[in-house]
Parts: C-alpha cells; sequence; structure tokens
C-alpha cells in the first residue's frame, strides 16, 4: 500500500526503504496471522496441496498440446512470470547460508572458544569484501574502490578458493598410490584403463607412442588414439547405461517429491 | 592514508602477495595442521561469503526487484515476503511456515522433472539403438556399435535388482556389467586425476610465474 | 623393512615434493611435446566457426575460483575465436566468482582485439543457480523479458548488439562451461524444447566441462546433443592450438604430462613392491 499509493518514482531512496519496509511489515503481517490461523491438523495438507498445485503448473504445462505455430499453451505465459518471481526468491535465500555462518563465528568469538582468533578473522574479511564490494559498485568512478576490490577479489577469493581445490592434487597421488594395487582381475583392468587414458590424454603419450604410424591401422595404437577410442566407446556406453540407472531413479525421486510422499525434513514431527 | 589505492602497480603488487601468501598457508596443510592454514581458511570463508551477498544485491536483486519496486511495480514487495519465509527455519514455534515455500519452489522443480526425463533421454535412447548391419557401414563402424550394445546392456544388467542375480543366465551379463564398470571408472579415473593436476598446475603457475617471474 | 616393502610405503611428504618438482621443472623450462587435437575439440572449432554472423554465442559460465584452471582457459580460448572471426557473444554467469573472471577474461580480451562492450559482447549479469529451471523455461521465448538489464543496470533495448536479439532463434551457439553437471537441464529444457521442422536442435550446443566430469559429456556427444566438447585444461590447450595462440594452458600442457607420468611410476613402484612381497610371502 505505501508503495503503492504514497510513494512515486523519482522519491528518495531511503523513501522507497521506508516503503518497503511498511508493506512487508503490513501484508507480511496479514499473511502471518491467516498462516496462524490455519489449524495445526490442515497445516500438513495445505503445505502438500500447494507443493501439488506448484509442480502441477510445469507439468500440465508440459503435457498440454502446444500451438503447432507458436509452440506455446494457455499455460506458457505463466512460465516468465514465475520465472522471473523465483529468481528474486531464490536470491533471498542466500541469507540462509550467511546466518549459519555469521551464527557459528559469532558464537566462537562472544565466547572466546580456542581459535576465536579466526572467527575474528572471519568477520574482517567478510566485511571487507562485502564493504569493498559495494563500495566498487555505488562508486563506479573511484579507481582506490575498483583497486580494492580487485585486491580483495583475486587476492583473497579468487587465490584462496582456487589453492583449496588444488590441495586434492596432492592428495589424490597419494591416494592413487596407496589404492591401486592390482588385487584383482577387475583392478587390473581398471588401472589398465586408468593408465591408457592419463597417458593418452596428455602430450607425453602421443610422444611416447610416436613410432608408431600415424595411419593405416596400427595408428589405433597410439596412446592418445587408444585414450579417445576408450572415452568415446567402452566408457561411453557404460555412462551411458549408468545413466539410464540415474535417471530412472531420479524420475521416481520426483514423483514422490511432488506428491509429498517422500519422508525427510517436512514431516518428520508435528507441525 | 589510502592514497596508495589509487596506484594499481602497488595494488597489482599488494594482490599478488595477498594471493601468495595465502596459497602457502592453504599448502603448509599439506605437512601438518596449523595456524597459518586455520586463519588463512577463515579468511577465505568470510570474503567469499562477503563476496556472495555483494553480488547477489548487485546483480540479481537490485535490478530484478528493488529497481522494479522503485519504478513503481509495488507488487514485487510480495517477493521479499516468500524470501522471508525461508528465515522461519530457525523458529521452533513456526518452522512450518518455512516449509511452505520449501514446499513450494521442490513442488515447481518436480513438476519440471517430467520435462527434464523426455527432454533429455529421448534422444539418448534413439541414439543407443545402433546399426550393426546396413550400407554404409564399415566394419570399424560395426564392432563399435556392437560393444556399444554389449556394454549398455551389461552395465544395465548390473544395475536391474528387482530379481535376484541367481542364474547363470542373470548372473553371466550383471558380472560383464561389473567388469566394464571397472573399465569406465578407470577412464574416468584417468580424467579425475588430470582435471586435479590441472587445477595443482595452476596454483604453481601463479606462484613461479606471476609471483617469483621465474616461469615462463 | 626390505626393498619391496619400502616400495609399498613411500612417504607422502616425498611424493608431495616429487610432485612439486615434477609441475615446476617444466615451467620453469619449457617442455615442447605435441598436442593432439582430439575429434570432440575440434568439433567446439567447428561449431563456432560456422555460427552465422549475425547470431549471437551464449557463454554460460558456471564455475568459480576453484577450477579456474581449467574452465578459465576454456572460456578465454571460446571469447577469443569469437573477437577473431567478429562474432558477438552474450556472457551469462551462474557462479558469482565465474562471473567476475569471465568477465575481466573478456574485457582483456576485448582490449587484444580491439572490441567494444554493448556492441562485441554483452554481460547478461550473474543469475543464481537456483533459478536455472526457470529461468531457461522463460528465456527462449522472450530474452528482453527474462533478462530486461544487462550486468550494469542498461536496459536491453539501449544496448546494440541486443536490439535484435529477442528468441533463442537470435542465438547462434551456446557453451556451457561448468565444473558441475547441469547440461542436462541445459538439454531438456532449451535443447529439447525448441527444435526446427526437422526434429533436429534448433541451438548448436558446445560443452566446456572439467576434466572430473568430461566422461559423462560424451554421452550426450554421441546422442547428437553437444557438437562438440572441451575436457579441461588439455581440451583448452587443443583449442589454443586450433586458435594458433597460445595460452596458459599450452604452457601448462608439459607439466600436466610429467605429472600424470609421475603418478604412473609410483603406482608401478608400490604394484611392483605388492607383487614381489606377496610372492616373497607365498615363498
Amino acid at each position: 500500500m505505501f508503495t503503492r499509493y504514497l510513494i512515486k518514482p523519482g522519491a528518495p531512496q531511503w523513501l522507497w526503504v521506508l516503503g518497503v519496509i511498511g508493506d512487508f511489515l503490513l501484508f507480511g503481517g496479514i499473511l502471518f496471522a491467516f498462516l496462524q490461523a490455519i489449524p495445526a491438523r490442515f497445516r500438513r495438507p495445505f503445505i502438500v496441496t500447494l507443493t501439488f498445485l506448484a509442480g502441477l503448473i510445469y507439468s500440465v504445462e508440459f503435457f498440454w498440446p502446444a500451438d503447432p505455430k507458436t509452440q506455446m499453451n494457455f499455460l506458457t505465459p505463466l512460465r516468465l512470470k514465475l520465472g522471473e518471481a523465483t529468481k528474486v526468491v531464490y536470491a533471498f535465500a542466500l541469507g540462509l547460508g550467511t546466518y549459519n555462518l555469521i551464527r557459528f563465528h559469532g558464537s566462537n568469538l562472544i565466547r572466546k572458544r580456542p581459535g576465536w582468533h579466526n572467527n575474528l578473522a572471519f568477520f574482517i574479511s567478510f566485511a571487507a569484501m562485502m564493504g569493498v564490494g559495494f563500495w566498487a559498485y555505488y562508486a563506479p568512478s573511484s579507481k582506490a574502490a575498483a583497486n580494492a576490490y580487485n585486491m580483495l577479489f583475486e587476492g583473497i577469493v579468487g587465490a584462496l578458493g582456487a589453492t583449496m581445490f588444488s590441495t586434492i592434487g596432492f592428495y589424490i597421488v597419494s591416494a592413487a598410490y596407496r589404492a591401486f594395487r592390482i588385487r584383482s582381475g577387475e583392478a587390473t583392468l581398471m588401472l589398465l584403463a586408468a593408465f591408457i587414458v592419463m597417458l593418452g590424454q596428455v602430450p607425453v603419450g602421443a610422444y611416447l607412442t610416436s613410432g608408431i604410424p600415424s595411419g593405416g591401422v596400427l595408428r589405433n595404437l597410439r596412446l592418445e588414439n587408444l585414450s579417445y577410442w576408450i572415452l568415446s566407446q567402452p566408457n561411453m556406453a557404460a555412462q551411458r547405461g549408468i545413466w539410464f540407472g540415474i535417471e530412472i531413479g531420479a524420475l521416481a525421486m520426483a514423483l514422490r517429491q511432488w506428491l509429498s510422499l517422500e519422508r525427510g525434513s517436512f514431516f518428520e514431527r508435528e507441525l | 592514508m589510502f592514497d596508495w589505492l589509487s596506484d594499481s602497480h602497488v595494488t597489482t603488487t599488494v594482490t599478488m602477495w595477498i594471493g601468495a601468501l595465502g596459497t602457502l598457508a592453504i599448502y603448509s596443510i599439506l605437512y601438518k595442521e596449523n595456524p597459518a592454514y586455520r586463519l588463512a581458511e577463515h579468511i577465505f570463508i568470510g570474503a567469499a561469503a562477503g563476496y556472495g551477498i555483494f553480488i547477489t544485491w548487485s546483480e540479481t536483486l537490485k535490478p530484478a526487484w528493488w529497481d522494479q519496486i522503485t519504478k513503481g511495480n509495488w507488487y514485487w514487495v510480495f517477493a521479499l515476503i516468500a524470501g522471508a519465509m525461508f528465515y522461519f527455519i530457525y523458529s521452533k514455534r513456526y518452522v512450518w511456515i518455512s516449509r511452505i515455500i520449501f514446499g513450494t519452489l521442490m513442488g515447481l522443480i518436480a513438476g519440471g522433472a517430467f520435462k527434464a526425463f523426455v527432454g533429455v533421454n529421448v534422444d539418448r535412447i534413439s541414439a543407443s539403438f545402433k546399426p550393426i548391419a546396413g550400407k554404409g557401414l564399415n566394419a570399424v563402424e560395426i564392432a563399435n556399435n556392437l560393444l556399444f550394445i554389449v556394454v549398455l546392456l551389461a552395465v544395465m544388467a548390473y544395475f536391474f535388482f528387482s530379481f535376484e542375480h541367481k542364474t547363470p543366465l542373470r548372473r553371466a551379463p550383471a558380472q560383464l556389467g561389473r567388469w566394464c564398470l571397472m573399465f569406465a571408472f578407470g577412464a574416468m579415473f584417468g580424467f579425475t586425476v588430470m582435471a586435479r593436476m590441472s587445477l595443482l598446475i595452476g596454483r604453481i603457475y601463479f606462484l613461479l610465474h606471476d609471483w617469483l617471474h621465474i616461469a615462463r | 623393512m626390505n626393498i619391496f616393502e619400502r616400495l609399498q610405503h613411500i612417504d607422502r611428504r616425498i611424493m608431495y615434493a616429487l610432485l612439486v618438482v615434477a609441475i615446476a621443472a617444466p615451467l620453469i623450462w619449457r617442455i615442447n611435446l605435441p598436442v593432439v587435437v582430439t575429434p570432440a575439440v575440434r568439433g567446439v572449432y567447428d561449431t563456432f566457426d560456422k555460427m552465422p554472423a549475425d547470431k549471437i554465442a551464449l557463454i554460460v559460465v558456471y564455475w568459480g575460483a576453484g577450477t579456474v584452471a581449467e574452465t578459465g582457459p576454456e572460456t578465454a580460448a571460446m571469447m577469443r575465436q569469437l573477437f577473431m572471426q567478429n562474432k558477438k557473444f552474450a556472457l551469462l554467469p551462474f557462479d558469482p566468482q565465474g562471473s567476475k573472471f569471465a568477465t575481466d577474461s573478456a574485457k582483456a580480451l576485448a582490449k587484444e582485439y580491439g572490441k567494444k562492450y554493448g556492441i562485441d559482447w554483452v554481460h547478461w549479469g550473474y543469475q543464481p543457480i537456483s533459478n536455472l529451471v526457470p529461468l531457461l523455461q522463460s528465456f527462449p521465448g522472450n530474452i528482453k523479458g527474462t533478462f530486461r538489464t544487462d550486468a550494469y543496470g542498461t536496459p536491453m533495448d539501449k544496448i546494440p548488439m541486443m536490439r535484435n536479439v529477442n528468441t533463442l532463434r537470435d542465438i547462434g551457439v551456446v557453451a556451457d562451461i561448468t565444473s558441475s553437471g547441469e547440461l542436462d537441464t541445459w538439454i531438456a529444457y532449451v535443447q529439447a524444447t525448441y527444435r526446427d521442422a526437422k526434429g533436429r536442435y534448433r541451438v548448436p550446443m558446445v560443452y566446456g566441462p572439467t576434466a572430473i566430469i568430461a566422461p559423462e559429456g560424451f554421452n550426450a556427444l554421441d546422442a547428437g546433443q553437444i557438437q562438440g566438447m572441451l575436457m579441461g585444461m588439455k581440451g583448452a590447450a587443443e583449442y589454443e592450438k586450433l586458435l594458433s595462440a597460445e595460452g596458459f594452458a599450452t604452457r601448462a600442457a608439459g607439466a600436466l604430462s610429467t605429472s600424470h607420468l609421475l603418478i604412473v611410476v609410483l603406482i608401478i613402484l608400490g604394484n611392483i613392491g605388492y607383487v614381489m612381497s606377496r610372492r616373497r610371502g607365498e615363498g
């Protein structure tokens, strides 16, 4: 109501903020009161119905015949509107993870648990990255802001993020060394495939078998060709088989979710 | 005090050093657990979380939501109300309200599953019917197609758990499928190694080339 | 402990040190080994090559800092080919970090090739991955209705290269560069939904996964759902060879070779120790 009738486009930002807060409290309060008025025994059916109706939109839109010329049916325009709305709603969910982080690190910091200085470092870097980001965004002409933003993004987020993932490279070497033992025929076959692909996919494989002619039947014994054949033929067939199994399971799971048959975080206790 | 921030040369150098020292701090875990690693880890998590907040606002919420409201599309306020429902998950008394929004969104995704299943698999199923005879096929293609059919059926037989693999007729294809799977897993492992090595090479290249200038 | 038992229990710190040397040495002293272009990578190059100049490419970025060494060169190589061939593209990131990396890469390449934002390339703005499915269902029929503004708040109608880009028909190639497996979501909601009169996919698609998920991509490649695929950093090196433009991936190919060779040697040594120990034990 505030943003519809009282505040017009062109009004200062702080007025819009107040208006949005006012509308949020007003409409949110009405919705909250309505939801609280629902008797406890009707809450589960209410959620189940909403879940079903939400799924019905996309599934009916898929099954309903479409106009051959426009490829659309009567539900297709709703897709566009839903797409825009859910994009924004999902974005608000980001706060869930952030709240958890703040709660966890804040609790350690307030209680001065061992290593609390690390939790303090978390908050400093959190505030710094967010602050510098907003600074660069709202002061696009400021070189200092742009440099500070790049400094923190590339120096911390980019560099440390990449490093975290790269440590697995070390672990995979020691894990492969310890685990790959030719204890059985299957293990030997797995090892053989791994060796051919590992060497064939990198230039050294082409170098090692460069003496084999590149024409005729024998070219298939060159590591790079053998490796590609393994990937595009037997591996691909096995991936297809695995994929069909996964897809059938996923479809069954989706049906169970849609019909709220799945026991899980929704209904394991009284609502 | 912050005049140096306007100098790109200085900030580039500082960025390099922050990245390099942070990288070495993270790698110190390979020797053993230590305070430098823990500090670097927490700094990274904080910066990544802060960056996520900023980018969500600047590239999604502001253009798609806030700017819409300030243009007069007041009904977008309801998106905020819907988004706020997520946060009832933290309330023991009102947690059921969060189930409404979670259920609705999961219903939307589940409803799209039929389309996803048909869209992805129809072409893959039809592509699985490979010709093993006919004009235009040479011996290599026929052999590859036969191999494909055998491997596919064997792998699918392995995952068919509706009946026990008691008789040789059921056990043999499943056993062959197992062998085919091990072969495929070996190939997948080869790629996994390549992926991890690539990431490691990226970081070592950064240290040697960008920081120490000893790599070309 | 005899030699064969020692071979089974090499200290991990020695292995880590050897790995660092195996990677660092080729980066410092260049090793020139042949990079062989695979048919899958050739498919990516040919797909962009055949794209009509009046359409734009859509480069979907779903990777972050963790995989920048693989997907960064893939993204850069694709953008490089498009700039080289004077073709336009739009960036559509689903990862906030990837958004920044890809944008920086595009800006650097645009400077190299004298290209301008809004005329030769555009950024459609970061989209949360949780919104992937609704987005894929809405944008093919109405791009400007779905993405009202670019990443910098400029209305799409005001961006020169977007004036005639309204639906999926105006997109020539979709390139999915990713560190996770949402290719099938694109295939289901975009490729399979929008077909031409002969039932073929309207828009060709190419795939740029990390090497971990590349084996699964052969599934889609065989079914004709994608026309080409880069396989991690090695794929990017092959692509750079096709473009005759040496980038990070080409320089790193030597290090990739030596590191793989080291792992193979270590596994062989471990197995020699294992087999000989077993024989001695049985003896």
